[in-house]
């Protein structure tokens, strides 16, 4: 009953009522989507983020009193999951601490080591062609090139291999549009299958 | 102070994060664990701050009984789902089933929300947008469309279940037969995926530039007091 049937009986009927909301020209369907169902969905997602904090919290705590190596590590991501939490619920999101640990740890943080993931595609574009020599890679290699190669030459100037840009940027845009399509096609198969209870993964199935 | 103090704490950090390019260290790793922790700690508390907490206190104050109805489903729903978390213990993990009611909301409500964006906002937007590429008058930007329609359409045949290979015991007996079609598809993904990476590296570049114009920033800043 409440591992089963309640759950997807509950699945089918807000996933039903949401997607009509979005089909049929309806204000009622509308001002139900948005004022009560996805209004309620936010709060239970930011329940869901709790379970999630509080299993993140559990397991780095199991990982202290084992016997594991990298305790230092674990004893770190509880601190400082703590210790943030504790800031931003005493001083508010606009605090002046909270924004200093905004400003100096995780904006600096999080922008390194993006721009650490771009050293690292460089190495992995140029070790392709040494690991595996296919007209795959190849074609790979030289339209990431031309594209690369285009933007700098835009910079200095536009007119310079701006036709060769247009024919690389027409192949690209076709490729993305298949592959958009595509996944949007998988999108909604799934969760029509989700819908009409074939899948049932709240139930762990 | 707090700025000099924030600008230190911001080179430091820009700086163990860089030391992976020497290869993988133990302040590297410690500085992700304070990354995740702090991450996961703001996220958390932006949330309860910005959603739960404001939530709450419209339930409490909320004058008529509908509205009181309207406010606490959620919150009701919301307790069941925290017996999710329960599931590793012993004594409390039978309650954790009660957690599969609001997982199954959350999923129709996901499911729903997905099925509309992906029909409404990217499906119909772009085959609308595939089929206005060849309705220019120009010839080079006709030629461009009709290239477009037709490697959207080989794209997207490489994706369909029918082109798996034919050693896949569950490829359907209908397939995508012409080896041709599917090189040709295979090839605007390559070229589609190739835009992605460039893509991808002009971001990581430009952070790149911004992080080390920070560092030299703070360190002149520093040095000029």
């Amino acid at each position: 009953m409440f591992k089963r049937f309640l759950p997807t009986i509950m699945a089918m009927l807000v996933g039903i009522l949401v997607l009509l909301g979005y089909l049929l020209p309806l204000k009622s369907l509308a001002m139900l989507r948005d004022v009560i169902l996805l209004r309620w969905a936010v709060v239970l997602a930011a329940f869901a983020l709790l379970v999630a904090y509080f299993s993140l919290l559990r397991v780095h705590l199991l990982r202290l009193t084992g016997a594991r190596k990298k305790k230092f590590s674990s004893l770190l991501v509880v601190l400082s999951a703590l210790g943030t939490l504790v800031l931003v619920l005493v001083q508010g999101v606009e605090g002046a601490w909270t924004q200093q640990v905004l400003a100096a740890v995780l904006i600096p943080g999080e922008s390194a080591l993006l721009a650490l993931t771009a050293v690292t595609l460089i190495v992995a574009g140029m070790r392709i062609l040494r690991a595996r020599r296919t007209a795959g890679a190849v074609v790979f290699v030289v339209a990431a090139a031309i594209i690369l190669l285009t933007t700098v030459a835009y910079s200095v100037s536009p007119n310079v291999l701006a036709v060769l840009r247009q024919g690389v940027d027409t192949l690209a845009t076709a490729g993305m549009r298949g592959l958009v399509m595509g996944v949007a096609l998988g999108i909604t198969l799934t969760g029509l299958r989700v819908l009409l209870g074939i899948d049932r993964p709240h139930s762990d199935e | 102070m707090g700025d000099i103090i924030g600008l230190i704490v911001g080179v430091v950090v820009t700086l163990i994060i860089f030391s992976y390019l020497l290869g993988d260290n133990v302040l590297y790793r410690w500085m992700l664990a304070l990354l995740v922790g702090s991450g996961a700690g703001y996220v958390m508390g932006v949330v309860i701050n910005v959603v739960l907490l404001d939530w709450f206190k419209e339930a409490l104050t909320a004058d008529t009984l509908q509205l009181q109805i309207y406010r606490s489903v959620p919150i009701f729903l919301g307790i069941l789902l925290l017996f999710k978390g329960f599931s590793s213990s012993k004594l409390l993990s039978r309650l954790s089933v009660l957690g599969n009611i609001p997982m199954g909301y959350l999923l129709g409500a996901g499911a729903g929300v997905a099925i509309g964006g992906a029909l409404l906002g990217t499906l119909f937007p772009q085959i609308a947008a595939t089929g206005a590429a060849v309705t220019s008058d120009n010839l080079w930007n006709l030629l461009r469309g009709v290239v477009m329609v037709s490697g959207t359409i080989a794209a997207l045949l490489v994706f369909s279940p029918r082109s798996i290979g034919k050693n896949d015991e569950t490829r359907p007996a209908a397939s995508v037969r012409s080896p041709v079609l599917r090189r040709v598809g295979e090839f605007f993904i390559i070229i589609a995926l190739a835009a992605a990476f460039a893509g991808a590296i002009t971001t990581g570049l430009t952070l790149w530039v911004e992080r080390w114009s920070a560092l030299l920033k703070a360190a002149l800043s520093l040095i000029g007091g």
